[in-house]
């Protein structure tokens, strides 16, 4: 009895999961459809190109992304693709041999940077988790935290902390007493 | 899309058509990597739901990457595979 509860059950996710997960995916497929169907060796394999005894075959690599997505009141998308020529085979009678081209390096760009910290693990997105700006007391108060921060920082486990650290609305340490009498009320000026 | 994936994923689309250079015949040998997946949101159910049961987002990705692995050459001195993935270290020159 037990058994054939498990099994329902089991029978009723595995129904439910396709019927909930093809939905967005209906549309999308028509796209992945037509991008496979283009997919084909001539992509990335050249035509060969005939010089006296010699022929050249270029080929390339083909990077592809796309996303989509809808809500009520909008949608959106993207396309992006980047074809990079790879090298190319030079054929001389019955002997083949192969040139590489030098890739250029990508210049860096700031997501692409932060995406790969991220994957290293070596930003944590604490965003407005820690809101401690408006937490109640002093900044004596949150010196603990502060400097468990900074040493998580010091170690190069936390590079970027966000709004963590939102302290502009702490309330600075009190003094205890008025300046004293040798003290002038106005700041120093520092002499010529 | 299993079918979509056992359609379009055969040993057809890594092996490309051969390319016949004098008495040089080249078969190039494709690698093909695709990665996609989706994402919605559940209508809120309750008094205060809308009618429409359409889910309130939707969200689809996929990105990929196709590029020779190599050649299978084939000439008269015999038959030899020729590899273009390239290594951290430099080519020797010829």
């Amino acid at each position: 009895m037990k058994l054939k509860y498990v099994c329902l059950s089991a029978a009723l996710l595995l129904l439910g999961i396709p019927c909930r997960a093809q939905a967005p995916v209906e549309k999308p497929l028509g796209e992945y459809d037509k991008l496979v169907s283009q997919l084909k060796s001539s992509s990335l394999v050249g035509e060969p190109i005939r010089a006296g005894g010699t022929t050249i075959i270029p080929f390339a690599s083909v990077f592809f992304g796309l996303i989509s997505g809808d809500a009520k009141i909008a949608s959106g998308g993207g396309l992006n693709s980047k074809t990079v020529p790879l090298g190319f085979l030079v054929v001389e009678g019955d002997d083949v041999r192969v040139e590489f081209l030098s890739v250029p390096e990508d210049k860096p760009s700031v997501v692409r940077q932060l995406l790969q910290a991220i994957l290293d693990r070596k930003v944590v997105i604490i965003g407005n988790g820690l809101n401690i700006g408006h937490a109640d007391g002093n900044v004596q108060d949150l010196a603990p935290l502060i400097s468990s921060l900074a040493k998580l920082m010091a170690e190069g486990n936390v590079t970027t902390v966000g709004n963590a650290l939102n302290l502009g609305s702490v309330k600075p340490a009190e003094k205890d007493a008025a300046p004293t009498e040798g003290e002038s009320k106005l700041p120093k000026r520092s002499k010529p | 899309m299993a079918q979509r994936l056992s359609h379009d994923l055969n040993v057809r689309t890594v092996i490309g058509e051969p390319i016949k250079v004098g008495s040089v015949t080249l078969i190039p040998i494709l690698m093909l990597d695709i990665n996609f997946g989706s994402a919605a949101t559940k209508a809120p159910t309750g008094a205060t739901a809308p009618k429409s049961p359409e889910p309130q987002a939707n969200l689809f990705y996929m990105s990929g990457e196709a590029r020779p692995l190599g050649f299978v050459a084939i000439t008269a001195k015999g038959t030899r595979f020729i590899n273009l993935v390239q290594s951290d270290a430099k080519p020797e020159a010829k």
